[in-house]
This record gives structure tokens, sequence and C-alpha cells, in this order.
């Protein structure tokens, strides 16, 4: 009999096995691969890997922080496109983009730009409104696709914007965003046009009809000071005519280049604002510019740089580095653009990808481990699991290093951070614990974990699609309080929810029969968890403390009943009842872990689900991950009804005798 | 229920007083484990419930000390599940927590940590009973180059009457907000002022109102019209401080008769005037003024903000702190306080309202007075030693029982 | 045990419910004076300066029975609504310029030839708020000049007065039977005005 269901239990297992490989497989594809059809632009000339090299570590300034390039255009390109990669065919190969390439086709060679797929847009009936041609099944639509309906969806984005948020319904609020995407592709798409087109000087008739002469605003920029003289000294209109329409044209022509993009630094290095070509342009006309000159080289350089992309590409790298090394050169005594090479570096090596692989390759080996048992290859497959986990942890503890220096804060600041911490975490815990007690269930659910959380990682940068190393708001800048209260109560999610994962590891095992009725297996599970709860209690209630001494310190209030504190005090609230249950026994090992279990469903909500409530610190506002929450929970509520039905199957086939109390009473 | 049975190894003993028996309860890990469970529940609700009816209502019907149970509510509808009063929870807790954790927990090295525990929890939940008797707490903003000297109370309107002497006032009288916010529905009180030279009568305090001229709009439900105007009532904002209470007051002169009926409210510009005989006052209806034992002068304040957005990155005050003769220069910002005779003054916010970078700003500081204002910390420290000293020693208990690889386990 | 806890609840529960619910208290605590009562008091506020910051009118009038009042505009000191048409308006203002010239704007809006200084001299005399004006009547089609189409059977009744400040009108116009059976009403009103000092 043991054996019938043990067998029946192995084959679940394995289909929930695969059924997560599955899952983890197909995320990582789709993450990875690029959106919709290759659209096909002719005549495309992919950019080599040099210029983009040269491109990435520009700096910009973006959110707050100066940033390389690559960066801006990674959250730009996900922002717009969901997706970190493009992929378009120039007749006859298909190239992938990345959000490098794609930021240096769109500033500068907007021709081929305007044709990629860049805009996601998933409800046709946005199309619909603004009166554009749904065409098949494609999600991703050009600029040239839509600019039939441009005007349409200015002004229909226009007016929803007028309505609050909160009451908008989704047509109305994905037009608006689509608007904002749109103003913020056109702002970069026409920030070069000042490059491009030069003001027009007003043409001489000699006869065979008014020429157009051409000047470059750089040029121009030189003659501010006389043109300003000049207007100051004429009093009738007509006189100053020709030059007020060349001070127009180049108002109108900085507007285009105002906003979106600031990479130029300030001159002095007391001064925080970076500029944007407009602003530099416009500086130096109203005669507000210390230092003109600088300015006017910025400019010309950047004239020469936008003229030179859509032609011969190794012209246009020679004057994109001489661009680079003028701003970046300029930018390197200053102290805010210490990290760029650093960042740059950060993102090109994917550090977190590379840790999922390890994680993956280290969870295949847990399986393998499962699969052969207590033998000589079990051993090998156990061992290749830790030094495969400790592996993805190096990468994953390293990223958060780099993270910290380059933000020049502690680890934890917003939920990106939350995430990949408490991944870490997690997985640390887990091997201390497999560390204590050497029987392979700690160290089965370690790798299992860590996938799982940088997949959320990655599932959640790609929802957001916002630079997650932004600075933070003025209240959670004091670098020690955040330091300690946030890790802390931090590390008490991730205890708490290891002691979860554990316990429906144990749920499961038993209910499958797959442990063979091991009471010492068993008994060391059980240790295990309730060490871990009282570690999450010892963790979230010193955390919590900490945060209300944080909060009293600055606003004079040691409970502010801000949602998130709520959280945590749930977790505490709830951590101590389980103890204090299982002292008086009231619990036994089944209620202990049925208990833990449900301590997951309360951090998530701690975690999670305070932040969409939309009151509060810590409100965020999004709702787009309010379905995951949700089916976090049915799949935890499942699991629990699991455990119940196993549990009374259990109870009913037992002989009926007084059973001991479980917990002895000298137990403190 | 409690820990110390086990009926099947002791001899018989006497059955125990009903005095024991109730001692036995409240200092049961089952009631702990109920109380703690119940805490959870009022903590869940209460957040749920915020988000629709604001933070002080919610507070007030879950904490407060005169809340005995509750209905909770979620988006508006009912819960049936009644539910006791935080304050009486936590109550109850303390007293689980005195008997059963302290009196009666077993003593001895081995359980030392969670003594310490406990007592530390004591502590914290003392310090939160203080808190919510005995601490006060106002709003006081100041622009550049002015001075203040009095904080405003969030939520309590006062009528204030003002004996104007030369053109100012000369003596302040003050009616608290409890002498008057029961008065709903058209109850009416006669509030006896010994030191002025009337009474005033007041009735249907309304907790959020607005004066509307009849010629704008007709009153709909047969308001009282006082020299043109009538006291709209409006709904509860879901931020409580946003309220402007208002009432119908008469005054009441000393012979007997009585004034026309006038309106005070918190949501008017000017107060009313009254003359008795050649003294003059007037009545206003204000947030409660509560003064400060010195005087804040702001010298200077700096908005910082992230460059190139509207996020503020910093807010910092330097003020001067005026009493008698002294004058101390002194910074607040966020997170580093100004504490000075009991009181703390926090950087709460700054005006105007939306203000950005390159406008005008006044600062904003919140101002509190809690004796415990500590002693959660103290407790903090206090919680973490014993727990950390349980801790470790059921930690080296485990790793020597490993060690030992006892047949059974291991 | 369950008869104690009993009793004890109900006491405790007759404590908490047990509210001050009376009609008379003695109340009042002085504080101290502070920086805010150090803020210029107006006083002898309106309701008007009390709930709207309004500055006072400079003139005031008795509203007479049947005549809406309405609020004040930029142009309109009083305004006032009468008549079963409802069409009937008052109104009164506080403007520059010469009586002879206000006289003949009116007549000009009624299609009339303007006069001289000395039939202006010769119309009746009214008192209007201790000043002396004169009384203007006209009658036809009422063209008011501000786009609004011309309005046959119209008729004016007013009166234009020279104070301190400028010139006082009190202009009626309205349908012909109507101004023709407010027109005492009109007088009296006028006469009733008071400026503010």
């Amino acid at each position: 009999m043991a054996d019938r269901t043990s067998r029946a239990g192995r084959w679940a297992a394995a289909v929930l096995a695969m059924a997560g490989l599955a899952t983890v497989f197909y995320h990582l594809v789709v993450d990875n691969t690029p959106k919709g059809e290759a659209r096909t632009v002719d005549g495309y000339r992919p950019w080599s890997a040099e210029t983009i090299a040269a491109a990435e570590t520009l700096p910009v300034q973006d959110g707050g922080r100066v940033k390389p390039l690559q960066t801006f255009a990674g959250f730009t390109m996900l922002a717009l496109h969901g997706a970190r990669s493009m992929k378009v065919s120039d007749g006859s190969k298909t190239h992938v983009l990345r959000p490098t390439a794609w930021m240096l086709d769109l500033l500068f060679r907007p021709a081929f730009a305007m044709r990629q797929p860049t805009f996601r847009i998933d409800n046709a009936h946005v199309l619909e409104a603004i009166g554009v041609e749904a065409r098949g099944r494609r999600d991703r639509y050009s600029y040239e696709d839509l600019l039939g309906g441009r005007e349409k969806l200015v002004q229909l984005g226009q007016s929803y914007s007028r309505i609050e948020s909160k009451q908008r319904d989704p047509l109305q609020s994905q037009i608006v965003d689509l608007a904002t995407n749109l103003r913020l592709y056109e702002g970069l798409l026409h920030y070069f046009t000042f490059a491009r087109a030069g003001v027009v000087l007003d043409g001489l008739d000699d006869g065979s009809g008014p020429t157009e002469k051409r000047a470059d605003v750089s040029a121009l920029m030189a003659t501010a000071p006389m043109i300003r003289s000049q207007i100051d000294a004429s009093d009738m209109q007509d006189a100053a005519g020709p030059i007020r329409r060349l001070l127009q044209q180049v108002v109108e022509l900085s507007n285009h280049s105002k906003f979106v993009l600031f990479p130029i630094p300030p001159i002095d290095p007391s001064e925080t604002t970076w500029l944007s070509a407009g602003d530099a342009i416009m500086t130096v006309m109203t005669g507000s510019a210390a230092d003109p000159g600088t300015f006017i080289d910025d400019i010309r350089q950047l004239e020469a740089t936008a003229r030179a992309g859509p032609g011969d590409e190794a012209a246009f790298r020679t004057q994109l580095e001489a661009l680079h090394s003028r701003l970046a050169g300029r930018a390197e005594p200053r102290s805010d653009a210490k990290h760029v090479a650093l960042e740059s570096a950060y993102y090109r090596k994917n550090w977190f990808l590379s840790g999922l692989a390890w994680f993956l390759f280290g969870s295949l080996a847990v399986l393998g481990m499962w699969t052969v048992g207590e033998s000589r290859a079990g051993r090998w497959f156990s061992s290749a699991a830790a030094l495969a986990t400790l592996v993805g942890l190096a990468f994953c503890t390293t990223a958060i290093v780099k993270r910290c220096i380059i933000m020049e804060r502690p680890p934890v600041g917003n939920l990106y951070d939350t995430i990949i911490f408490i991944g870490s975490s997690v997985v640390l815990f887990a091997l201390i614990v497999e560390w204590l007690t050497r029987r392979g269930f700690a160290l089965a659910t370690a790798p299992i974990l860590g996938t799982a959380f940088i997949l959320l990682a990655r599932r959640y940068e790609l929802g957001e699609a916002n630079d997650h190393m932004d600075p933070l708001v003025a209240v959670l800048d004091s670098n020690f309080w955040l330091t300690t209260h946030v890790i802390t109560i931090t590390l008490g999610y991730s205890a708490g929810l290891l002691a979860a994962f554990l316990s429906a590891l144990h749920v499961l095992l038993r209910g499958l029969g797959l442990d063979g009725g091991d009471s010492g297996l068993r008994r060391s599970m059980t240790r295990a968890v309730y060490g871990m709860i009282c570690f999450t209690l010892f963790l979230s209630l010193i955390g919590t403390v900490l945060g209300g001494i944080w909060a009293n310190d600055s606003w004079g209030r040691f409970w502010g009943w801000d949602p998130k504190e709520n959280g945590a005090l749930l977790i505490v609230l709830w951590t101590l009842a389980i103890l204090h249950a299982r002292l008086g026994g009231h619990i036994g090992e089944w209620g202990l872990h049925l208990a833990s279990i449900f301590t997951a469903i309360v951090i998530t909500f701690s975690w999670w689900h305070v932040n969409f409530l939309g009151v509060g610190l810590h409100s965020y506002g999004f709702t787009a991950g309010k379905n995951t929450i949700w089916s976090f929970y049915a799949a935890l509520s499942a699991i629990l009804a699991f455990g119940f039905v196993v549990r009374a199957v259990e109870s009913a086939r037992r002989p009926k005798t007084p059973h001991p109390q479980a917990a002895p009473a000298t137990e403190a | 229920m409690s820990a110390r049975s086990n009926e099947t190894t002791e001899t018989p003993r006497a059955p125990r007083s009903s005095g024991s028996r109730l001692i036995d309860l409240f200092s049961g890990f089952g009631l702990a484990t109920v109380l703690l469970l119940l805490l959870a529940l009022l903590t869940w609700f209460a957040t749920l419930e915020q988000i629709d009816n604001g933070l002080h209502q919610t507070l007030r019907k879950y904490f407060h000390w005169k809340a005995w149970w509750l209905l909770p509510e979620i988006k508006g509808r009912l819960v049936p599940l009644p539910l006791p009063g935080g304050y009486w929870v936590c109550a109850l807790l303390f007293v689980n927590l005195l008997l059963g954790g302290v009196i009666r927990i077993r003593k001895g090295w081995k359980h030392s940590g969670n003594l310490i525990s406990h007592l530390g929890i004591l502590m914290l939940l003392v310090a939160g009973g203080v808190a919510h008797h005995a601490s006060e707490r106002g709003n006081m903003p100041v622009r550049e180059g002015e001075m203040n000297n009095a904080a405003e109370d969030y939520f309590e309107y006062v009528i204030e009457i003002a004996e104007i002497r030369d053109g100012k006032p000369a003596s302040v009288q003050v009616v608290r907000g409890r002498h008057i916010d029961d008065l709903r529905d058209g109850r009416q009180r006669l509030l006896r002022l010994p030191g002025l030279p009337f009474d005033l009568e007041a009735a249907s305090y309304l907790a959020n109102a607005l004066p509307v001229s009849v010629r704008e709009r007709a009153p709909a439900r047969g308001e009282l019209v006082c020299d043109g105007y009538y006291l709209m009532e409006r709904p509860e904002e879901v931020n409580a401080e946003a309220n402007a209470a208002a009432c119908y007051v008469r005054v009441v002169r000393r012979d007997g008769s009585k004034d026309a009926p006038f309106i005070l409210a918190g949501a008017s510009f000017h107060p009313l005037t009254v003359r008795d005989g050649d003294r003059m006052f007037t009545i206003d209806m204000r947030k409660r003024l509560w003064p400060m034992p010195f005087t804040v002068k702001l010298d200077r304040f700096t908005a910082e903000f992230h460059p190139g957005t509207m996020k503020p990155a910093k807010f910092v005050s330097r003020v001067t702190r005026i009493q008698g003769a002294d004058e101390v220069g002194v910074t607040i910002q966020m997170n580093e306080p100004m504490r000075h005779e009991g009181l703390t003054f926090y950087q709460a916010s700054y005006g105007p309202p939306g203000a950005g970078p390159g406008q005008e700003l006044y600062s904003v500081f919140e101002v509190v007075k809690n004796p415990a204002d500590q002693w959660p910390a103290y407790s903090l420290y206090i919680v973490s030693f014993g727990m950390l000293v349980t801790f470790l020693i059921k930690l080296g208990g485990y790793i020597a029982s490993r060690s030992r690889k006892s047949p059974t386990y291991g | 045990m369950t008869g104690r806890a009993a009793c004890l609840i109900a006491c405790v529960a007759l404590v908490s419910s047990c509210g001050k619910d009376d009609r008379e208290r003695v109340v009042g605590e002085s504080r101290p004076l502070t920086t805010h009562d150090e803020k210029p008091v107006k006083l002898g506020a309106t309701s008007d300066e009390r709930f709207r910051d309004a500055k006072p009118a400079p003139v005031r009038g008795k509203t007479p029975e049947g005549w809406l009042e309405l609020p004040a505009s930029q142009f309109r000191l009083l305004n006032y609504r009468f008549g079963e048409s409802g069409m009937g308006e008052v109104w009164v203002t506080i403007a520059s310029g010469g009586v002879a010239d206000n006289v003949n704007r009116w007549l000009g809006q009624f299609g009339k030839a303007p006069i001289d200084a000395a039939s202006v001299a010769a119309m009746e005399r009214i008192t209007v708020a201790g000043s002396e004006g004169v009384w203007v009547e006209a009658a036809g089609e009422y063209a008011s000049g501000m786009g609004a189409p011309p309005k046959p059977g119209f008729a004016l009744a007013g009166v234009v007065a020279t104070i301190d400040a400028g010139i006082l009108t009190v202009k009626m116009v309205g349908p012909e039977a109507e101004v023709a059976a407010a027109k005492s009403v009109l007088r009296e009103f006028a006469a009733g005005l008071e400026l503010a000092r």
C-alpha cells in the first residue's frame, strides 16, 4: 500500500516539477525574445559593436541622477516597447536591436526609427479610438503606423488626462499612457532637428528667386551678443525684423530639444542640474551663460554628430567618440557622474541572468537528487546542487553590492530592491538551514526559490519599466535607519517565506507519500520550520520597532498606521500567535506547518498587497501586479487545503491512542 | 489549557479555587494566542478601513479607549464579525503578559531571555497607553522672517472669545471642542462664561460645513439662515484635518435677553464682533491653539529637489528659538527634529501645497509632546537583548544535541 | 463566577454609555496671548466679509417686496429682478462720467435723440442717497448694445445722481407695463438708498 501511493506521489511530484520547469523556460523565452514579427525596414544597416560601445557610456541626467545612456535607453525602450529587444529585417537579414542601438536610431537616424515597431499597443480599441487600422495580430506599431491617428491621440490624451486617474476606465488610461509615450518618443525623434535643419537666413533676391541660406545654430549662438544688442537698439519693429525671425527660429528649434534628454553637464561644478541641448542654446542666446564658448562648442559637436548619423558609420563613430570624450570628460571630476562606467558594466554583464542560470542548473541537480535518492549518484547531485546554488548566490550578492555602490545607498530602497534582496537572503538562509540539518530538504528549496525570485524580479522590472536605481524621496534619505529598519524587515520576510516553503514542501512530501514515513526527516523539518518562525519573529519585531523609532525621529509618530507598518505588525502578531499556541499545546506538528504556510499569505499581504491599497507612504498606485498576488494567494490556499485533507486522512488512518502533547511543557 | 496540568502522572490535587482558575485563564497561552489573533484581525481590518474612512476616524473607532467593541467595515459594507476594541485587547494582553509571561513563567537561566523580552513588551504596551492618553500634537507653519509661538491642534475646533482693547485682543477665553461637538440634530447647550459679561448658547454643531449665501443657493433642508447665510453640511473629509467645523451661536446677556443667532465657522475669514456696554469682544471658531513656552522664528527655509524633478530631496529649516532673553539657533530637518522642554519639533512639510522649485515656500512643523517618547526605543533594546539570549541558548542546545548524534534523531 | 462577571460587565457598560448630556455647563478657560493674536483683527465684519471676505458694498438698499435680490457683479453693486415675466431688471451702479452723458446713453438705448444740458437741468429732481439726481424715463425698443437683440415694448425708469465718487445710477428696465406698475416702488427704493461710509 505504501509503495503504491508512493509511486503515484512520485508521478505527481514529477508532473509538478515539469510544470515548474516549463513555466521557468517559458518566462525566460518570452522575456528574452523580441516581440512581434520582424518588421522590414528597407536598407537598414545595423550599428557596429564599437559604435554601440562608444554610445553606451555617454552620461545623461534623468530621474534625479546621472546614468549611462544605456540605462536611459533600456528603460525608455522597456516603457514604450515592453521588451529590451526588437527584431528588424533589412529585406534579407533579421537583426536584433537592443536598447542602445534603438536609441541611436531614434536620435540619429530618424528615417529608420520611424519605421521600427516601437509602440506596444495591446488593446485594439485604442487604435480604433484614434482611427488607426489594427493590422492582424501585431501588437507593436511603428511611429509611421500611428501618424494617421496622431492628432486624435494627442487630443484624446489631453481630455482624458483631465479626468482623475482613479476614475478613468482602462481604455482611457491606455490612451493617456500611449499619448505620454508618444510625447516621449517625439521628444527624442525631433531632438536633433536643430542640427539637421539649422536656421534659414533671409535670402537675397538676385533675380533668380530668393535663395535660402542656412546657418548652423552654433554659428548663430556665437553671434548672440550682437543679435541681442541689435534687438535692444532698434525701436521700430521692421528694422529688427529679420533678426527677430532668426531668433524665433532658434527658439522653435531649441523647444524641440529642451526636454527628455539632458546630456550636457553644467560648467560650474557646484551646479547640480544638467542641461538639454535646448537649454544650452537658450542660455547662450539670452546671455545668461557664464561661459558661452563651452556651450557653443558642445552644440557644435552635437550638430556634427547628428549630421554624421545617417551617413558613413565610421565617420559617425568618430564624431560620437569626440562628443563622448568632450561631455564625459567634463563630467568626470563631478561627484554625480562617478559611477557611470560601473553602471554600464553592471547592465552589460547582466548578473541576475547569470545567477538565474546557475540556480536553474542547481534546480535540475536537485531534481536529479530526489529522483535517484540515497546513493553515490545522489550525493554527486546534491554536491552539484549546493555548488551551483552557491555560485548563483555569489552572482546575486555581487550584483547587489555593485548596485549599492552605484546608487550610493544601502541595498533595499524600493520594491525591486526588495525582490532581489529577499531572493538572495532566502537562498542564504536555506543553505544555512541545510548546513545545520544536513537532510537535503533545505538544499532542495534553495535553488528553486532562487530561480523563482529572480524570475519575479525580471517580470517586475518589465512590468514597471521604471529605473529602479533612481534616488528616493526625502523621508527615506536617512541612511542609518534605512539600513537597519528596512533590511531587518526584509530579512524577516525572507525567513518567513522560507519557513512557509519548507512547510509546503513538508506537506507535499507527506501528502504525496514521498518521504516514506521517515519520522526523523519530518521531525527535522518541523524543528527547522519552528526555528525559522522564531527567527522571523525576531527579525520582524526588531524591524517593526526600529521602523517606529525611525518614524518617531522623522515625524514624531512612533506608529503611523501606515499599511506597510501594519503589515509588519501582522507578521509579528501572527508568528507570536503560532509560538504561543504551540507552547500552550494548542497546535501540534501539523498545526505548525499549516500555520507556517499561512505566514506566506501574511507576508505577501505586507510585502506586496499594501502597495496597491492606495494609501500611506508606501503607496505605488499601479494595479498591474494585483492578479499575480491573487493567484499566489490561491496557490497557497490550495496547498493549505491539501494539507488539511492529508491531515484528516492521516488521523483517520491512525489507530486511536491518546497522543501526547506535541510540545513538552518544559519548553519556555 | 494551561501548560502546567498533566493529569496522567500527577497525584490528584484538590480542585482549584475559582480565583486560581481565573488566574489560570488570564495567564494562559490560550488567552495569549486568542488576544494576539484578535489584535492581528483588528490591525488588518483597520488597515483596509482607513482607505475609505480616513485614518483619524478609523483609529477612533478601533483603538480609542472608549471603544469597547466594533463592527469592521470593508468598502463601506459592514462585516458581521463583532470584535472587541483594540485598546482593551491590549489592556488584557498586558494583564496576560504580566501574569503569565512574568509572574508565572518558569524561572531559571534557560528562560531568562524570555523573561527579559516579556518585560520589554510590557514596557512597550505601557508606552502605547501613555502615548494614547497623554500625548499632544499640533501643526505650526512659519513663514521666512516671521515668528510663531503657538501650534494648532489638527482636529479640535474651539470657540474663542477675545476682549478687544485698543484694537487688539487683550484677553482670550476658549470653549473647548468637547463642550459643543456633541450638539448634533438641533441639540443646544447654554455655555456659561463666568469670566465674561455674557454667556453663549450653542446649537447644531456640524463637523464639516460651509457657510453659504442664500443668494447663491437656497437652503435645501430648512437650515437656519442668519444674516443671509446658512450652514451647508458636507460629508466628512477622508483626511480629517481638512474638516471645517461650524455651529450656530447666540449671545445671552446677563439680563437674560438673547441676541439673534449667528454662525460660527472654522471656514470664516473674520470673527464676529459683539459689544457689551463699552466693551468690545470678538467671537470666532478656529482650531485650538496650543501655546508654546518659546517662540520659533524661521530665519531660512530651503527645499532641495532632485535635479530636474519635482521630487523633494531635503527640507532644511534654520530657526531661532527665543525664550525670554535667550536666543538659540537651531536647524530642523527631516530625521533631525528639535527637542526642547519636553516638546519635539519635526520638519513635517512645506507650503504652499503643490509648490515646486523656485517658488516662495514656508516651512511647516509638527509639534509633539509625548512623555513616553523614548520608551519604545528602550523597550526595543530590552526585547532584542532578551530574544538574542533565547536564540543563542536554543541554537547552542540544538547544535549540542545534533553533535551527540542520538540514534532516534539525526 | 459567571454571576459576578455579569455584574462587572453590566457596570462597565453602564459607565461607558453614560454621557454627559446636560443642557447647561460652566465652561471657559483662558489662554495666553500668542503671535496669532498680533495679527490685525477686522472688527465689525459683516457676514459677507466673514464668509466671503468680500468688501462691503458701497451702497445699501432695502429690497422691496416682490423683487428678487441677485448677487452683485462687477458693474451692478445692487442687482434685482422684478415683475411676472422675469425680464424686469433693476440695478445700481457707481460710475464715472457726467450726468448728461449717462442720461443720453440711456436714451440712446431706446432710440431716442440725445438731449442738451438745458433739457437735463429741466428734468425732474429726486433725492437719492443724500444727493440730488435726475429722474429719467423712456419707452420703446430697448437695444442694450451688448450683443443682445433689441427688445420691443420695453421701458426705462431711473435716476442718475452725482455723488462724491462719481455718478450713482439706479436703472430699471423691463416690459412697459411692468415698469409702469413698479415706478412708485422704484422711487421709494431709490430714496431709501444709503452710501456706506
